[in-house]
């Protein structure tokens, strides 16, 4: 610090003479400081004892004060890319730039008669419900109402005695006073109804499955998916940042393919084990297709994979007591690590539930972001779902009747002439979509040709929709459909006119404006690789920008923010961080002082021991380190506390 | 909330047997102030609006030794925590099986993200999650529970306690089992029943859902609103409607989880400003606009600056008018998600636009939730009719999540209804009369090219009028004081005296507590994670001479910065100023044992009471 300069007679004495009274002052200005000495005293000792010492030392020092110093917003001028701007020429900037409008408007005329076309009904949803536009009574294909419970009387007097005692709203998260008995009373009854371990309950339907992927699913982790899985599962997948393997719909030999290439590329990569799993839908929501449920659970178990299965159609819709997927295979629900399921679909309540191990759901009651971060269902919404349970499980007819009228509606629209369609739907699916199998060459010309379907039949008394779908926003396009959803509520007989009115009103429309033959589509009818039309750029394309979030960004300055773990968890890790070093140094400290007899402290170690001894050398350089690690995160803590 | 006084005491017992019956039992007799609290004295009323004359208190910061200390505590905590670890998985594997790889699986949930779980929050979990049973209006009937191992597994002991609720979002103390809406909600349910079947973009929109729509576009002020079943959902599924890739979102660093959902959803590039700071988010925007997009430095394609009206944990206001001079200079569009102050703050309870005489239609975006104020649930977006016709065919909920269920839209209608009052058709009101349920879209729908912007330029603050009576299903019957609006008026003045006088007394007694005064929620700072169980369980039993048990909500770490534990107080209409007092003077008990006080110039608890008045009404 305070080295002695040797003068040299030189032409710049001047300039020396001005460093020299310079240097005293500061030096004595040091030497005011109290404990100045010390430290002086320690330098020179050390750096006689150990010169590399003194150098770590110096580096230690230089390093904390960048530290110090340097800019601690991300983003903010420290990107190579920042222009440096004048205040006017910003001004300008800011003048100039013209925002595009906050949402496109409709883009074609189709797009018009979206909103216009939907049914509304006046009353009461049931399976006769009435329009609103037109005061007729329709019979109702467009609602999930499997065993007819939308209309069920006991389920009113049930709600209507829970509103009388809970009010409506909890008016809070289930962690601060939200969680009302009758909840955890409809955790227990699905769980004992699947005979599953434990169950969590969200508040919406859609949000459950979207929440649950990214509670368990990391970064760096893989998901084996389904090319056909719903959206919410899409949107789950997105936000967990896993890395995600597509199999083609249904394929179990793809599926097979697909897990051996993830096991490979494990090995080959080596490293920690990632958690992997495999996600698709009991019944597909996109078309009504089942699961191969003891294929996968067998699949999953070969390759050591866990199995998210989303039951939010098939729960309360197949089975023997609509149990779901499980009871038609036999399976046992508990070989299902996460069984995604629905009240709102399946039971005519509301919300949606994940089941699996009681620490599975434990880790969702904090982890799980719709869970925590959302009010608790009403509590009428839970006694309904319950007592929901509570018929189906009494009454299994219901669920004969329901496959008597799947089997009626699909024998009539089996009569179907003149129009090829395809119906990829399970025979045991109440849930049936309709595809054209000659569609005609634009996704717009398709939708409005069973717009046209659903209006014509609307007009002749039944209720269908058209499969509702974002164009756009889903990984693999599925082609438009027909959405029926049969109920148990209909008799034989007017089972069969809806299916007589359905086959007529697609005869009607498809049959006089489409005269396109069948090309070479009809025999993939087995496979269904049909019903994900490939969008129009390159599908590995397409799922990169989907899911690519490992992919460092152009403007990684911008993206990561949104990407990383948000200020609070960056000052828990802080200190959690700082943790471990301060238990680093204490062990490394300890165990230096106590190896070493005779040298009691840090500072008896600086000055009686001899730089010779390699141990004691090796031991110091340890403490050194283990200083500059504890410094290291020392720093930018004690600065973000802002002092 | 009419009716007899109370007979002494605090008008409710806190005895198990006043509980109410199971969840199949009906409850119409009794408890009608368990629900809602008797207050006749109209002194201690206020209504919430902005007064530039009022000077908001200067935050206090806390101690170097509370900062310090605090840091240790966690310090000793993790240390532990690790240790425990440490030892737990090479002797006491069993219980650490799931967090290590087995049998060729992955843990299922990893180390470090259940830490926290397991060795912080642990620790005081018999504060969170406590089950409930009823209604949480005034007060709440806890289901008491004790453990046996240390928190990791509850059981009920079948008795049940009473306690003051101050932690519930029952603003407006809409959160009633019996009374206008509860009625109106049974009739809803038997004409409806419960379910309304399906995705609105499919079967699933019921004439209900339309009229519950008119409504809360009028009740906002805007020209069109829709509804979303949950209010997680509401932000999550709508952001990515509105913005994608070449997008860029501000957003405050404190915005909720829903809002952080959405926009990772969307694709859209982040840029987060300092909570609240209006001179940090001008920096931002003015660097956002001159350097473009990253690499590229092409313009951004639209800018959206998503804030929230109030904030959950911090109990601050947006600088509404502030922003409103911004979006002009910077043309960006305002996303405000008014999840807890609708219906809570303004004197007409229409959120931070009312609180602030801001015309609503000034602002792109409007969200809220019909959790917290309306006693409901589930969400809504308000905007303009092109805006929003858009966002219903394109947002994620509309097209595949369950629509939102007729009881619930018919407690949406009727609380909503009651704050507004009822009229007959007002010269004002802009529909014509005869109501058509349909969802059509404006048929001059070809000058959507125009930017939202210029729609936004109408001038003169917002008119509130009361809700046209053609607004409302025929078959809703409301009680006259519903339908006058005495009732919905006399809820808001009270909500905004409790909430003032609370946040007033509490700094008074020298607690460190953030926020805006007519905030209805009021965060009080413990810091020391130590303290957060000892409060909580403080207040639910306490010692002293009044034993009023009392549930609060304590907040931390994944919520609210590591270093700032708290309090969090939700204030509502159905408490009376004894009820306040009751919690005033718990605090300061506790507090005195807590060593929670700072600052000179501190009262005591009598006289803050004594002077209430003055407090409120006090610039």
């Amino acid at each position: 610090m305070n080295t002695t300069t040797t003068a040299d007679p030189s032409p710049v004495l001047p300039l020396i003479g001005v460093l020299t009274s310079t240097l005293v002052k500061v030096q004595n200005g040091f030497h005011s400081i109290p404990g100045s000495p010390i430290l002086i005293r320690y330098i020179k000792s050390s750096y006689q004892n150990d010169p590399y010492r003194s150098l770590l030392e110096l580096f230690l020092v230089v390093f904390a004060l960048r530290t110090i110093f340097s800019r601690r917003t991300r983003g903010e001028g420290q990107s190579r890319n920042f222009v440096e701007l004048t205040e006017k020429e910003i001004d300008e900037l800011v003048d100039d730039w013209q925002p595009m409008p906050l949402v496109d408007g409709p883009t074609t005329k189709f797009e018009h008669t979206i909103l216009p076309s939907l049914p509304v009904i006046s009353g009461p949803a049931s399976h006769k419900p009435k329009l609103a536009a037109t005061g007729k009574t329709v019979l109702n294909l467009a609602s999930p109402n499997w065993v007819g419970l939308l209309e069920d009387e006991r389920i009113k007097e049930v709600a209507i005695g829970t509103l009388r005692g809970y009010g409506l709203s909890p008016c809070g998260p289930p962690g601060f006073y939200g969680t009302l008995d009758v909840h955890t009373q409809l955790e227990n009854d699905i769980a004992r109804f699947l005979g599953i371990d434990s169950v969590i309950v969200y508040s919406q339907s859609f949000s459950t499955i979207t929440s649950v992927i990214p509670a368990f699913a990391k970064r760096g982790d893989v998901v084996v998916a389904d090319k056909s899985v719903n959206f919410a599962i899409q949107k789950g997948l997105q936000i967990s940042r896993c890395t995600v393997k597509w199999y083609e719909h249904n394929d179990m030999a793809d599926l097979e393919r697909q897990l051996k290439a993830v096991e490979k590329e494990a090995k080959r990569k080596g490293g920690p084990l990632k958690r992997r799993f495999i996600v698709s839908e009991g019944v597909f929501e996109n078309n009504g297709a089942m699961i191969d449920l003891a294929k996968v659970v067998e699949l999953k178990k070969k390759y050591k994979f866990r199995l998210i299965l989303d039951e939010s159609y098939s729960f309360g819709m197949v089975g023997k007591h609509g149990k779901g997927v499980t009871e038609v295979f036999g399976v046992p629900a508990t070989e299902i690590d996460l069984l995604v399921g629905s009240m709102a679909v399946g039971l005519n309540a509301g919300g949606g539930f994940c089941a699996g191990m009681e620490h599975v759901t434990h880790h969702q009651r904090i982890n799980g972001a719709a869970f925590v971060f959302s009010a608790a269902m009403p509590g009428l919404l839970a006694t309904t779902a319950s007592a929901a349970i509570n018929i189906m499980q009494t009454s299994p007819q219901i669920y004969s009747q329901l496959a008597e009228n799947i089997r009626t509606f699909r024998q009539g629209l089996a009569k179907l002439e003149g129009v090829t369609i395809y119906i990829p739907s399970n025979h045991q699916s109440a849930l049936i979509h309709v595809y054209m199998l000659s569609p005609p060459e634009s996704i717009e010309l398709e939708e409005r040709l069973l717009q046209d379907v659903v209006d014509d039949a609307l007009g002749q008394g039944v209720l269908i929709c058209r499969a509702a779908r974002l164009r756009g926003q889903e990984v693999f396009e599925p082609a438009p459909s027909l959405k029926i959803m049969i109920s148990a509520a209909f008799t034989k007989k007017e089972t069969e006119k809806m299916a007589n009115t359905v086959r007529n009103s697609l005869t009607k429309v498809l049959g006089s404006k489409s005269s396109v033959k069948v090309r070479k589509l009809r025999r993939i009818s087995a496979n269904a690789s049909l019903l994900c039309k490939q969008r129009s750029d390159d599908d590995r394309l397409w799922q990169e920008r989907m899911f690519s979030n490992t992919r460092p960004d152009s403007g990684s300055a911008y993206c990561s923010i949104p990407l990383a773990p948000g200020p609070l968890l960056r000052d828990f890790r802080l200190v959690h961080d700082l943790c471990f070093c301060y238990l680093l140094t204490i062990i490394i400290l300890s165990v230096c002082l106590l190896s070493s007899p005779g040298q009691p402290s840090l500072s008896a170690a600086d000055t009686c021991c001899t730089h010779d001894d390699p141990v004691i050398h090796f031991r110091r350089s340890i403490m050194v380190f283990s200083w500059l690690a504890l410094f290291r995160l020392l720093f930018p803590f004690i600065f973000s506390i802002q002092l | 909330m009419l009716g007899h006084g109370p007979k002494g005491g605090y008008g409710f017992p806190n005895t198990a047997g006043s509980a109410n019956g199971g969840p199949w039992g009906t409850n119409k007799s009794g408890n009608r102030h368990s629900e809602f609290g008797w207050d006749p004295n109209q002194n201690w009323r206020y209504t919430s609006q902005y007064d530039p004359n009022c000077k908001e208190p200067k935050e206090v910061e806390p101690t170097y030794f509370w900062l310090l200390t605090t840091y240790f505590s966690y310090l000793v905590l993790i240390s532990l925590g690790h240790l425990r670890d440490f030892w737990g998985k090479r002797f006491n594997k069993k219980e650490f099986l799931h967090l290590m790889p087995q049998d060729g699986y992955a843990a299922l949930m990893s180390d470090f993200d259940s830490f926290y779980t397991r060795r912080l929050k642990l620790r005081l979990d018999d504060c969170f999650s406590r089950p409930t049973a009823g209604v949480a209006g005034r007060t709440v009937t806890l289901l008491d529970r004790k453990s046996d191992d240390q928190h990791k597994s509850f059981q009920l002991t079948g008795t049940k306690t009473r306690a003051l609720n101050i932690s519930s979002y029952n603003y407006l103390g809409f959160a009633q089992a019996t009374g206008g809406c509860a009625d109106a909600v049974e009739a809803g349910i038997r004409k409806y029943g419960i379910s309304a079947g399906g995705a609105r973009l499919e079967a699933g929109t019921l004439d209900l859902h339309v009229q519950a729509e008119k409504l809360v576009s009028q009740f906002i002020g805007s020209e069109d609103a829709m509804i979303v079943s949950m209010g997680f959902a509401t932000n999550s599924t709508t952001i990515p409607a509105l913005v994608d890739r070449g997008c860029l979102v501000i957003s405050d660093e404190f915005n909720h989880s829903s809002i952080r959902f959405g926009v990772r959803l969307s694709g859209a590039s982040v840029r987060t400003f300092k909570h609240n700071d209006m001179k940090a988010l001008d920096t931002l925007l003015r660097e956002s606009i001159s350097q473009g997009q990253p690499r590229t430095h092409r313009p951004w394609k639209k800018i959206l600056v998503i804030v929230e009206g109030l904030y959950s944990m911090e109990g601050t206001m947006l600088h509404l008018p502030e922003l409103i001079v911004m979006k002009e200079r910077y043309k960006f569009y305002l996303y405000v998600d008014e999840a807890h102050s609708i219906g809570a703050l303004g004197p007409n309870g229409r959120g931070v636009c009312d609180y602030f005489g801001v015309d609503p239609r000034c602002i792109d975006i409007l969200m809220g939730t019909f959790t917290k104020s309306f006693g409901a649930s589930g969400g809504y977006i308000a905007g303009n009719k092109d805006v929003i016709d858009r966002i219903r065919v394109k947002s994620h909920s509309m097209a595949y999540a369950e629509a939102i269920t007729p009881p619930v839209l018919t407690q949406i209608i009727s609380s909503m209804a009651s704050i507004m009052g009822v009229s007959p058709p007002l010269t004002a009101a802009t529909s014509s009369p005869d109501f058509k349920p349909t969802l059509a879209l404006h048929p001059s729908s070809s000058d959507t090219d125009l930017p939202a912007l210029q729609m936004a330029h109408e001038p003169g603050p917002a008119v509130y009028g009361p809700a046209p009576s053609h607004y409302l299903p025929p078959w809703m019957h409301l009680p006259p004081a519903l339908l006058n609006g005495t009732e919905g008026r006399e809820r808001l003045r009270r909500l905004a005296f409790n909430s003032r006088y609370l946040s007033s007394g509490l700094r008074k007694l020298g607690f460190v507590v953030s926020g805006h005064r007519d905030s209805p929620i009021v965060p009080l700072f413990l810091f020391h994670p130590g303290k957060m169980p000892v409060f909580s369980r403080m207040m639910l039993e306490r010692v002293g001479k009044d034993r009023t048990p009392v549930v609060v909500v304590v907040v931390a770490y994944p919520a609210t910065p590591l270093i700032s534990s708290r309090v969090r107080f939700c204030l509502s209409a159905a408490h009376t100023k004894h009820d306040i007092d009751l919690i005033l003077r718990a605090c300061d008990e506790i507090g005195d044992i807590l060593d929670l006080k700072t600052g000179k110039n501190r009262w005591s608890a009598d006289e803050v009471i004594r002077r209430a008045e003055e407090l409120v009404h006090e610039n």
